[in-house]
């Protein structure tokens, strides 16, 4: 016969297990969300006096996007343009990139636009003449975003 | 009572006690599936542009939700056409300087959709290239219907 303080220890026991079991089957995790770092674009090209063109880019992550003009020359080898190109950011739309954001920029190392909390989704850069080309240049401007 | 028989009592009622929390706790868990049933396209806009020999074009559009999506390649005007011309029509996603198309179609001109999908929502973009029949740049009519 077993004595009731056993009984009694062995209730506890049970009804310990049996809360800490439903508590682990019941608990729910969140999914797992895999953070991974920013993402560098070049989007390159030649613009031409009077024109525009743009380049579209996913943002994977709601965070920063950052968009720097790096660099800007009449010829693949010799020295930086002057002039100045009119940089944007802003979405795809028809047969171009509805800008929310724009600057008349010369190239640079410090981004000249950015976004802190752009949403998932896609985004495009444009790059246009405000008026200053007087001949073709070639660009590149850089993209970080997440 | 014995306190054997005591014991397997209490178990028992322990276990009862613990299926039935358990229990609840995975119907809380039950997940609902999102909507699967396209939305029907309620917006339509027309594009015209002029297509390069071996060039293509493409037009971004924007879909608030999840729906269906049809393109009309409307007509195709120009100097020495090719008898049984086609280009090549799809719908994809923006990237880069270009429209990565998922879907792509040999569509003649005509007034029912020749390239039709579910998207969405975000971003979209329909691209229309020569196919390879073009021998001089021609003007193209198009349109897409989306939700």
């Amino acid at each position: 016969m077993m004595p009731v303080r056993h009984v009694v220890v062995l209730a506890t026991a049970l009804a310990a297990l049996g809360a800490a079991g439903c508590g682990k089957s019941s608990t729910t995790t969140s999914p797992s969300t895999t953070t991974s770092g920013p993402s560098t674009e070049y989007f390159d090209g030649t613009l031409a006096p009077a024109a525009s063109s743009f380049y579209s880019f996913t943002v994977t992550n709601p965070g920063a996007v950052s968009v720097t003009l790096a660099s800007m020359a009449t010829a693949k080898v010799g020295p930086a343009a002057s002039a100045r190109i009119t940089l944007g950011l802003g979405t795809p739309n028809g047969f171009g990139c509805t800008v929310s954001g724009s600057a008349d920029v010369n190239p640079g190392l410090n981004a000249q636009l950015s976004n802190p909390s752009n949403a998932a989704g896609i985004y495009c850069v444009s790059v246009a003449d405000p008026g200053d080309l007087s001949t073709d240049v070639l660009f590149v401007v850089r993209i970080v975003h997440t | 009572m014995s306190a054997s028989r005591l014991v397997r009592v209490l178990g028992s009622v322990v276990g009862a006690l613990c299926l039935a929390a358990c229990g609840n706790g995975a119907s809380a868990s039950t997940t609902t599936s999102p909507s699967s049933v396209p939305a029907d396209a309620a917006v339509s806009e027309s594009f015209s542009s002029t297509l390069a020999v071996g060039g293509t074009l493409f037009y971004s559009f924007s879909m608030a939700q999840y729906g269906n999506v049809a393109v009309t390649l409307t007509g195709v005007t120009g100097s020495d056409l090719p008898d049984s011309l086609t280009l090549n029509v799809g719908i994809g996603r923006p990237a880069g300087t270009t429209c990565t198309a998922s879907t792509t179609v040999a569509a003649a001109p005509g007034d029912a959709p020749q390239v039709t999908g579910s998207y969405g929502p975000g971003i979209f973009c329909v691209a229309i290239s020569d196919s390879g029949l073009l021998t001089a740049p021609v003007k193209v009519d198009a349109a897409v219907a989306h939700s």
